[in-house]
């Protein structure tokens, strides 16, 4: 017998029991033998969720860190721009009075031509540091006569301080950048105001609401003409009609 | 509550795949298909029934766990892949059991076939017969004969495998041919050209 011939016999042999089941082995027995060996899928799938929840945890927590230190730098941003803005805009509406001012002004100061200087000086003063600006302001016109009455002038000037208060309309400052004043209406402006400057206003609130009381009562010499004024607070009609209980 | 959906395991190749998924009916079905052949494969190496099986086990645990990265091609790519784990286990089971004696000792030849018994009590040789021939030679020479004749590889495969010379691989091969040859002769078998 050749040594091929002898291979061939084998292996035919050997493909041909390759599906016959052997009389040795219990193939049942083996595979309940086998599956208690095989790793379990279900710790596997565990061990892997538990990670998945680790790795998810870990980037909620990242994730809102993340948000949380971006909105406080953007906060920390708006700060320092509303900030910028205050003390750009700030200036503008003392400026801007004290211009109307100098325009009610300036008959006076062409009477006293030598007081101009200083008052421009005080002017840049007032710029400068505005809670000095009424005492100031007073302090060099305190015998000017004016046609509005004093009560008027209080009202005038808390119209022009809540003016103050809002920022003007760009069409009043040309040279200011876009970046300078962003538009942001919901939050309000805030202002540092000595305390003395809100008894003052507090204080002259009350003399102008006293005095408007004052006013409502006697109402001045002009308005007593008025022909609303004559006319009766209630009107009862004179019609009567027993049924209605209406007047 | 969970709800399993049982897919149809009616390819290979789903079979396979489910079997990267760690689906145990997947698992199931892939050994129903291959523990027989797999099972004869391991028993050429090892004689002892418990050995075989032991080297079975590890066998089938190691495919069910390379088996994530198997890429599937066809059924014969399969079964060839499944052997080679199954006959490596079974060298290395070798290896560590006759590492004292040494798996390639010098064995007589006469003393060798001289335990070979018929397959059945008329003397009839069948193919369980022929197979179990197989066992009665030693270790060294079954196996390089079972991994050339049987599984076709190479004499540089076996000498890499077993780590032996080719020569070596041939040499233990004739030897195996020659004690075959007078195994059969003993049982009344001869072949007919």
């Amino acid at each position: 017998m050749k040594d091929e011939e002898m291979d061939d016999l084998f292996r035919r042999n050997a493909d041909y029991l390759a599906d016959e089941p052997p009389r040795d082995f219990d193939k049942d027995a083996f595979w309940q033998q086998l599956q208690t060996e095989l790793p379990k899928k279900t710790d596997r799938r565990k061990k892997g969720a538990a990670w998945w929840w680790v790795a998810a945890s870990v980037l909620l927590a990242g994730m809102v860190g993340g948000i949380w230190w971006m909105q406080s730098a953007e906060l920390g941003a708006e700060k320092q721009l509303s900030g910028k803005a205050e003390v750009k805009t700030s200036p503008t509406p003392w400026s801007v009075s004290s211009q109307t001012r100098d325009d009610e002004e300036k008959p006076i100061g062409k009477a006293e031509e030598g007081l101009l200087p200083e008052k421009e000086e005080g002017l840049s003063q007032k710029t400068e540091k505005p809670g000095k600006r009424l005492l100031t302001k007073k302090a060099n016109t305190p015998s000017r006569p004016s046609p509005l009455s004093e009560t008027e002038r209080i009202a005038l000037d808390m119209v022009e301080k809540s003016s103050a208060a809002k920022p003007l309309p760009l069409e009043n400052e040309p040279d200011l950048p876009e970046v300078v004043a962003p538009a942001i209406p919901e939050k309000p402006d805030y202002r540092v105001v000595h305390i003395n400057e809100i008894r003052q206003r507090k204080q002259q609130e009350a003399k102008a609401r006293s005095r408007m009381v004052f006013r409502i009562g006697f109402p001045s010499g002009s308005r007593l003409t008025a022909p609303s004024d004559n006319e009766p607070l209630l009107t009862i009609p004179m019609q009567h009609s027993p049924c209605s209980t209406k007047f | 509550m969970k709800t399993i959906v049982h897919r149809p395991l009616s390819t290979q190749k789903e079979i396979v795949r489910q079997c990267q998924r760690e689906n145990p009916f997947a698992q199931k079905r892939l050994y129903d298909r291959y523990a027989n052949g797999l099972f004869r494969l391991a028993r050429r190496y090892v004689r002892n029934t418990m050995e075989t099986e032991e080297v079975l086990m590890n066998g089938f645990l190691k495919i069910f766990k390379a088996i994530v990265a198997f890429e599937y091609r066809s059924d014969d790519e399969l079964e060839v892949w499944m052997k080679r784990i199954v006959v490596n286990e079974a060298l290395m089971h070798l290896r560590k059991t006759k590492k004292e004696q040494g798996l390639f000792a010098d064995t007589d030849l006469e003393e060798a076939t001289a335990a070979a018994q018929p397959a059945t009590a008329e003397g009839d040789l069948h193919a369980e017969g022929i197979h179990e021939l197989i066992l009665h030679l030693p270790d060294g020479y079954r196996t390089v004969f079972c991994l050339h004749a049987l599984e076709g590889y190479t004499h540089q495969e076996i000498g890499t495998m077993l780590n032996i010379s080719e020569n070596t691989s041939k040499s233990q091969l004739s030897k195996a041919r020659a004690a075959l040859q007078k195994l059969l002769v003993k049982n009344g078998y001869s072949y007919e050209r």
